[in-house]
């Protein structure tokens, strides 16, 4: 059977996490975006331990349920270099015994959903790996708190400790990841880490698992690959993740690498941090052209709620959006239906210029405005397509232009080769 | 020994490398019979900075045979930063590795610079061809910059037969700057035909930071080249920023 998971989420205990980030919740909207199965983040947090038990039934010793979704229990810590790892554990047994193995290093773990661990990444992991937990580095490229930020390799953080997996993150896909030659014996997991419920946050991201049932056995068999296998990894096209590009913290002013560190990391609008975007990062660190055979395909999404918002021209958690939202999914069933399977026609019966923005989506001609310092990309639809008909749209021209590559800023070196011909 | 050359006006000497500084964080400065010169690029490779000072600026200036050093700019600034405006400045090599910079007023006050490797860029200045000269004064300059920097990242430079124009466009506001040869600020104008190319703000502004307000400023730029900016410096010597241009959206 396959399965679609999100196994990194956080709970309200989280800093900055909506409050309706609650079991039933959680169980209600996975259900809505086609999720089968939902990591619960935060579990050394007892208050979410209490919670996950309270709203749940125990279907095996690392696998819960609600309505039909289930559980694995998972969570993030941070390690004492600031670097974050994601844990999955194969009963509510080992999640108390590493809580009090961990209560010496951390004075926040009764408290907060994601624990600061005074342990490095390979004491993190040693522990992991004694206890028969799943380890591995999460959203591994990002500026703020990644493995990468701070390491130049796997081996730099956690030395000989076993990892089980690597964690893409939402500025990273799998081809940017395999640009690095350690990573390709590892699994990749997309997730979302998402601090919402709403349908363009949980599973905004998602892994697509072979199993023989849902269950935590399972699916660490999948991430060992040891008979079972991930299938898919989905998640948002990379250049919508808010740190794809190089850009400013605070005013969000993109930056190329070079011009970065002329600038010394510093933005000169603004005189914020400049942070270095995931495509550079990875562009530093690459070492192959080379891909694994036994890579999974890597299926690009934009969320169906921000096609929605855009076409509407309203905000993404607006009710207008919500409901259209709801109508396409109890039309076709899923997310996933709506964005790659139902013939566009079919789509227009629900509404034509959302209809007509997925096709854009499907055929890669919507305007990518990419995401960098903390702010998300956008999209945008031609006005070629949002004027055209339905039954016209195979025949239409459209220019998408390539923001992104464009080169504004010219060097002068291009003028000093020409004044020596 | 080496080299031994004296400055009269330590502040104008520290302000004219902090300016150059604010681009570049290493050169290499060559010290010639004729003068000391220095030519490096930005790490962006988007300015050329070009320095070059004569032997008749300096009140006392004995160099043996040619010689090129290295310098961290930024350390290099700060200790240039302690000389005050009636210091008189001597910079000094021995046989050893490192810049003596003194300062003579109330004191003598001398430190120690180690000196480091760095390549000197080994190209000559090109010859461009710019259809428009303008030679303003430092405030309108630098006013200009900090106007066009409230609305956008780049601003345009328009020269026209009897007018040039600084213009910045952002997504909701705009700004304009005009001069005539009737303006104070304006102190000449060349024109062979009308010219538009426009600028980086971050580049200018590091530019100009280092300018005084009554410094003259030479400006010459074509379409969609790059604009090179010149300081005359104590009338004989120089410093001449190349700045790449930003090609029209």
């Amino acid at each position: 059977m396959h399965i679609d998971a999100d196994l990194h989420i956080h709970s309200r205990y989280s800093k900055a996490v909506s409050k309706a980030m609650t079991i039933p919740n959680l169980a209600e909207n996975a259900r809505f975006k086609g999720l089968e199965m939902v990591g619960t983040g935060d579990i050394l947090n007892p208050n979410w331990e209490k919670e996950l038990l309270k709203y749940t039934k125990k279907v095996d010793e690392g696998t819960y349920e609600r309505n039909g979704i289930r559980f694995l229990l998972t969570t993030e810590v941070e390690d004492n270099r600031r670097v974050h790892h994601v844990l999955i554990f194969p009963s509510i047994e080992t999640v108390r015994e590493m809580r009090e193995e961990l209560k010496p290093y951390s004075s926040d773990i009764e408290s907060e959903g994601r624990p600061h661990l005074t342990l490095s990444a390979a004491e993190i992991a040693d522990l992991a790996n004694e206890l028969g937990v799943l380890i591995g580095p999460a959203h591994a490229f990002t500026p703020w708190t990644s493995l990468y930020k701070e390491h130049d390799s796997l081996k730099g953080a956690y030395d000989d400790a076993k990892i089980h997996f690597l964690e893409l993150g939402l500025s990273a896909d799998s081809e940017m990841a395999d640009m690095i030659k350690a990573h390709h014996k590892l699994t990749y997991l997309s997730n979302s880490d998402a601090h919402s419920p709403m349908p363009h946050r949980l599973g905004r991201e998602f892994n697509r698992f072979e199993v023989d049932e849902a269950t935590f056995e399972e699916i660490r068999k999948a991430i060992m690959k040891r008979g079972r296998k991930i299938v898919l990894n989905a998640g948002l096209d990379p250049r919508l993740g808010k740190y794809h590009l190089t850009a400013c913290s605070r005013c969000y002013t993109k930056y190329s690498l070079e011009e970065a560190k002329a600038f010394r990391w510093k933005c000169p609008k603004c005189g914020g941090r400049i942070k270095k975007g995931v495509r550079d990062r990875i562009l530093e660190l690459a070492d192959t052209t080379e891909r694994p055979k036994d890579r999974p395909p890597y299926l690009h999404l934009a969320p169906l709620a921000e096609i929605i918002a855009m076409v509407l021209d309203k905000g993404v958690e607006t009710k207008a959006v919500r409901l259209f939202w709801e109508r396409f999914l109890k039309e076709f069933g899923s997310e996933i239906r709506v964005l790659v399977d139902v013939p566009v026609e079919e789509l227009a019966k629900v509404h034509e210029e959302v209809a007509k923005a997925v096709w854009a989506y499907r055929n890669r001609k919507l305007i990518v405005i990419p995401g960098g310092g903390g702010k998300y990309g956008e999209i945008r639809l031609p006005e070629e397509i949002k004027n055209a008909r339905i039954e016209d749209l195979e025949s239409i021209e459209v220019e998408v232009p390539d923001v992104e590559e464009k080169p504004k800023q010219r060097s002068i070196t291009e003028f000093l080769r020409k004044s020596n011909k | 020994m080496p080299f031994e050359v004296v400055f009269d006006g330590a502040k104008d000497f520290a302000d004219l490398i902090a300016t150059a500084s604010n681009l570049i964080d290493e050169a290499a400065f060559k010290f010639t019979e004729e003068g000391i010169s220095m030519r490096a690029m930005d790490p962006s490779r988007v300015v050329l900075i070009d320095l070059n000072l004569p032997a008749s600026i300096f009140s006392k200036y004995e160099v043996e045979e040619e010689e090129t050093v290295g310098i961290n700019m930024d350390h290099f600034k700060k200790i240039l930063k302690r000389g005050k405006n009636k210091d008189t400045l001597i910079l000094r090599k021995g046989e050893e590795n490192f810049l003596e910079i003194t300062f003579e007023g109330t004191a003598k006050r001398t430190f120690k610079l180690p000196l480091i490797d760095v390549e000197a860029l080994e190209l000559d200045l090109p010859e461009l061809p710019f259809t428009a000269k303008v030679v303003l004064i430092g405030e309108v300059l630098k006013e200009a910059v900090k106007d066009a920097s409230l609305v956008s990242d780049a601003m345009k430079f328009i020269a026209r037969e009897n007018e040039f124009l600084m213009r910045a466009e952002g997504e909701t506001n705009e700004v304009e700057i005009k001069l005539t040869l009737e303006d104070e600020g304006l102190l000449d104008l060349e024109v062979d035909e009308e010219t538009q190319s426009a600028y980086g703000i971050s580049y200018l502004a590091d530019m100009i930071k280092g300018i005084g307000k009554a410094d003259e400023v030479i400006l010459r730029f074509g379409n969609e080249m790059p604009l090179q900016m010149e300081y005359p410096i104590r009338e004989e010597g120089r410093l001449v920023f190349l700045l790449a241009p930003r090609v029209e959206e």
